[in-house]
This record gives C-alpha cells, structure tokens and sequence, in this order.
C-alpha cells in the first residue's frame, strides 16, 4: 500500500505567525471575531495538500482542483459567520469543497464526455501522446509509462462513478478519511458511506481486470 | 468479518473495529488469505493513492485573493453588490502567477534609480535583435515544420498503402477490431498489419514530431510490437502496456454500428473518409494533423472535421470517442481506446411490488 495523504496538521509554513498549535476551530474563530489574516492563513497553508489532493482526485483536473481550492476558501471567509461553535472545521471544510466541485462541475459538463483517448498527464495538462510519454528521456521509460498511464487509467475510471460512489470512495479509499469523518462531510450515516465505497470498489476493480484480466504476475517491469 | 477486509484496507475502521479485525486475522489463516487476495485484488488501484504536489504559491495565492476581495468590500460602499465566486477561479491563478505574499506587505514605491540612456541603449539593441528574431526564427521554424509533416505524411502514406493491400486480400475489410477483450482496441489496426506483413518497419508509426521521435534519436528504443498471439495471451499490465503502445503515434478506426452490430471498416474507397490520423491535436505541436483516407491519399488539416462527410473524426456522432454510430461515421482513435469505452450503468431502482388484494 502506498502512503496516505498527508494530513493538513502536518502542513507547515514558515511564513505563518500564527501559533501552529491551534486547533482548526480555534483559528476560524479568532479570524471571525478579528479578521486576523494569519489565522486565516494558517488554515489555507494546513489544508492545502490535504485538501488539493481531494479536489484533485475527485475532479480528476488540476487546474480545476485549483481553482476550486481557491473557490472553497473564498467560501470559507463568506460563509464563517455561519460556522456554529462545538463543530468541527474539517468536515465542514470538505462539504463546501465538495459543492463547489459539483458546481464546477455544472459548469465544466463537457469535461465529463472525457474518454481514455483524451490526453492527461499526471497534472491533468497536455503531455502529448502515451508514446511521448515512454520517450520523456527518463532512465526507465517503461515504469514510468505503465504508473503514469496506470494513474490516469484509475483517474478516468475514477472520474466515470456516478457522483456518489466517487466522492465516498475518494474521501475514504484515497483520501484516507475514516468513515465516521466521510459521513460528517457527506451528510449520510456511516452504513450509506460502507455501502457506498464497496460499491465503488467492485466497479473499479471490476473495471480494471474487466479489461485487462488478472495480471498473473509473469512478467517483468 | 468478511465485510469488514475492505474496510480495514482502506484504513476506514475506528480504532475498536480494527482491533477486532486484526485480532481476527491473526487466529484465521483462511481470512489472511482472504486479506491477501482482496490487497492484490485492489493493487491496480494503489497506484492513485499517492499524494499529488499542489501547485506552488497555491495558499499563498488563495490567501491573496481573499485578501483582495476583503479589502474590496471593505473600500465598497454599501450598495456594492458582493463579487461572485464563481468569478473568481480565472483570476485566481493569474493573482498566484504575481508575488504571492504581496498581500502581507504594503506595495513597494517604484524606486528612482533609473538611467535614461542605459535604458535607451537596450530598447535600441533589444529592438534590433527583435527584429532580426522575427525574421529569422518563423523562417527556420517552418522549414523544420514542413519536413517533419512531410516525413509523417510519407509514414501515413505507407500505412495507407499496407492497408489497401491488406484490404484486397480480405475481401475489402480493413484491420479488424474485436468489440470486447484483449483484441478489442485501435491500435491492433497496425498490429494485424505487420503481423501479416504488410508493414515491416515499426518506425512507421512514429510522427517525426513526437517526443518518442526525440527519444529514438537518442538512442532509445522502441517498444516490442506483440504479435497477435502475444497480444491474446497477454494479461493484467502486460496487456494494459500492449494496448498502450502498439499503435505508435497515430490514431486508428474505431469501426462503427450497423443496425446496432459492431463492424469494423471496409474499404469502399471514399475520398473523404479517414482511417488513420495523427494523434489528434498531440503530434504537430496540436497546429493539425495529417489524414490518410480511404482511397490513400493522405492530406494536412488544421480541423478534425474533415472530408466530404463533414465529419469530426475524433468522436462518433453523439460526442464520445466509441465506435462511429453508421457507416459513415468516422473515428480514429489512439492505441489503447476500445470501440466501446467503459460505461458504468446505475442499477435501476427497483419497481415497487405491486400489493396483494
């Protein structure tokens, strides 16, 4: 298994003020009552692996996790006096990523006609043909073409689950949430999210050795 | 506890759930086994769990923005309308793309030490040499162009000819494509081409323009093509690596529909129907591709609508890079594209059972 994501307390910044041993709330809070930028800065700088790879995964763009991203904290500054005390900032912070992605989304429909012949890099930019990409000069130009292709295999794959399976099984499978924090973001109980994400396993691992079997193991890379 | 291995794969389990199934796993060796298979099962899928860099300055950026917009409405008088979000995102990178902690600083005044005549020095010798650029690099740049489209034309005429030649000796039908399995993708168009002969040099399929042409001038070397044989027993990676590569730079018929069958082409000669293309907007710096049709002429366009059919040859008619939805409907596609992508289907809701009387 490969690592999981990092988690936005492990985000650091030297260029934040801001003690780094507040919580999330504390620093939400402290920025509605006094506008304090550090605070809010601290928040964006915690969140932004956690929260680019999310919106990354779940969009399977990167110049429209980006711009997202953004979109999401502008939301967080517009909506915090709606930010209710005893709650946490995380999931709320997912929730509004999560709409602004669908609205995105909304607005980007054509990007949903994508096929596996549309060109994607691992950034989502142009890279050029699955050929250019074996001939990028790189010392094992065949490891190289199988992980990149195979990543943007599982992104498109990824990006073609209905709505619902995809973010349960982005937030849970790849983003490394525990259902109970899926549930809180999605507004579902925790049996709909297990239910969810062995539905969206099923259909990706189906997908995969649907159309290329069961990799025996034979050969070498 | 079945239920419970994915679960615990994904890390989703609280910490008491995991204690039980790791309790459980380590007093049932047949679940370990279970554990095991469901791990290789999902390997293919692990591949995206890693973490993917945001781009540089994206906080930093994100924080500018708020900052403008707070500092705008700030200024605003009241009746100001609150700027919309969705507004927002194509200026945003644009702000990142400045100094990205220029909001946590006052504006620098533009300083005085200025000197007219270095300044005017270099405007003279900077315009000069602007010129001289704008001269001579278009010029040598689309020299270089047009030998490289030509050298790709000749590839695609090469190919044209292989596949007529192949045509007439299978009753007219072009390369054939299988609607589903290991043989169910574009690029086995070239594959059944040099597996009968017909083509024998695999650098053919490569666009002069492409990084992979970088790569074999190089040194590098280019893939094994599979034989048909390889290709049908392959599996798992291997198979994925073949669909990728077989079919080089270009892009290849996807075959079409007729009355709702899968049919790969047949050669009946159209002049303005396409077969084999340069992969579309990739190869040529995305300025055009070359075309090679059905009657073998091969033909630059800066459109992928062409021809008398008048026809986007990148999708079929309802927009999806698939298989073409009538005889005239054309798609070339790249290498590892199937005539019929995956398409997840949402299970039906269940129809309510009718009560008894």
């Amino acid at each position: 298994m490969s690592k999981k994501p990092m988690q936005a307390s492990q985000v650091t910044s030297g260029k934040i003020t801001a003690p780094p041993q507040q919580t999330d709330e504390a620093l939400l809070l402290r920025y509605r009552a006094t506008g304090d930028e550090a605070s809010f800065a601290e928040l964006v700088h915690r969140y932004e692996g956690e929260l680019y790879n999310y919106l990354r995964r779940y969009l399977g763009n990167a110049a429209m996790a980006e711009d997202v991203f953004q979109g999401t904290f502008l939301q967080l500054h517009l909506k915090c006096e709606q930010f209710e005390e005893g709650r946490k900032v995380r999931p709320w912070l997912y929730t509004i990523a999560t709409n602004q992605a669908i609205d995105a989304q909304r607005r980007n429909r054509r990007h949903r006609l994508v096929s596996l012949d549309q060109k994607h890099g691992a950034d989502g930019e142009e890279v050029g043909t699955l050929m250019d990409m074996l001939a990028d000069g790189r010392p094992t130009p065949w490891n190289h073409l199988e992980m990149s292709e195979q990543r943007d295999w599982v992104q498109q794959t990824v990006a073609r689950l209905p709505g619902a399976l995809r973010s349960s099984v982005v937030l849970v499978y790849f983003q490394g949430m525990k259902y109970r924090e899926a549930a809180d973001v999605l507004s579902v109980p925790v049996g709909t999210i297990k239910s969810r994400l062995h539905a969206a396993i099923v259909k990706l691992s189906g997908a995969w050795h649907g159309n290329f079997g069961q990799d025996d193991g034979s050969e070498n890379t | 506890m079945r239920q419970k291995l994915l679960d615990y794969l994904a890390d989703a389990l609280e910490d008491g759930d995991r204690q039980r199934v790791e309790n459980a796993l380590q007093s049932d060796p047949t679940l370990q086994q279970e554990l095991e298979a469901l791990r290789e099962s999902l390997e293919p899928l692990d591949v995206y769990r890693g973490d993917f860099d945001p781009p540089d300055g994206l906080a930093d950026a994100t924080c500018q923005l708020v900052a403008e917009h707070r500092a705008r409405n700030e200024t605003a008088t009241a009746v100001s309308p609150v700027a919309s979000p969705s507004a927002v995102p194509s200026t945003a990178r644009a702000a990142r793309l400045s100094s990205p902690a220029a909001h946590l600083t006052e504006a620098p005044e533009p300083t005085a030490r200025r000197s007219r005549w270095t300044f005017s020095d270099l405007t003279v010798a900077g315009g000069v040499l602007i010129a001289a650029g704008l001269l001579l690099v278009p010029a040598i740049r689309q020299s270089r162009l047009a030998a490289q489209r030509t050298t790709c034309q000749n590839n695609l005429g090469e190919i044209g000819r292989a596949a007529i030649e192949y045509s007439e000796l299978h009753q007219g039908a072009f390369p054939e494509i299988d609607a589903d399995g290991n043989l169910a993708a574009a690029g086995l168009f070239p594959v059944r081409l040099f597996d009968g002969g017909f083509l024998n040099r695999p650098g053919q399929l490569v666009c002069p323009t492409s990084r992979l042409a970088q790569h074999l001038a190089q040194g590098g070397q280019l893939p094994a093509m599979p034989s048909l044989d390889e290709l049908r027993n392959a599996k798992g990676k291997q198979l994925f690596r073949y669909h990728l590569t077989m079919g080089g730079d270009y892009a290849y018929p996807l075959g079409h529909l007729e009355n709702e069958v899968f049919q790969t082409g047949r050669n009946l000669h159209r002049s303005g129907f396409p077969i084999v293309t340069d992969a579309p907007k990739v190869n040529h710096g995305g300025s055009g591709q070359n075309v090679l049709f059905e009657d073998g002429h091969v033909r630059w366009t800066t459109s992928t609508v062409a021809g008398e059919y008048n026809d986007d040859f990148t999708v079929n008619d309802v927009g999806v890079v698939a298989a073409g939805r009538h005889v005239d409907d054309a798609v070339c596609a790249r290498s590892p594209v199937r005539p019929f992508p995956l398409v997840f289907r949402v299970k039906p809701a269940k129809t309510p059972v009718p009560a008894r009387e």
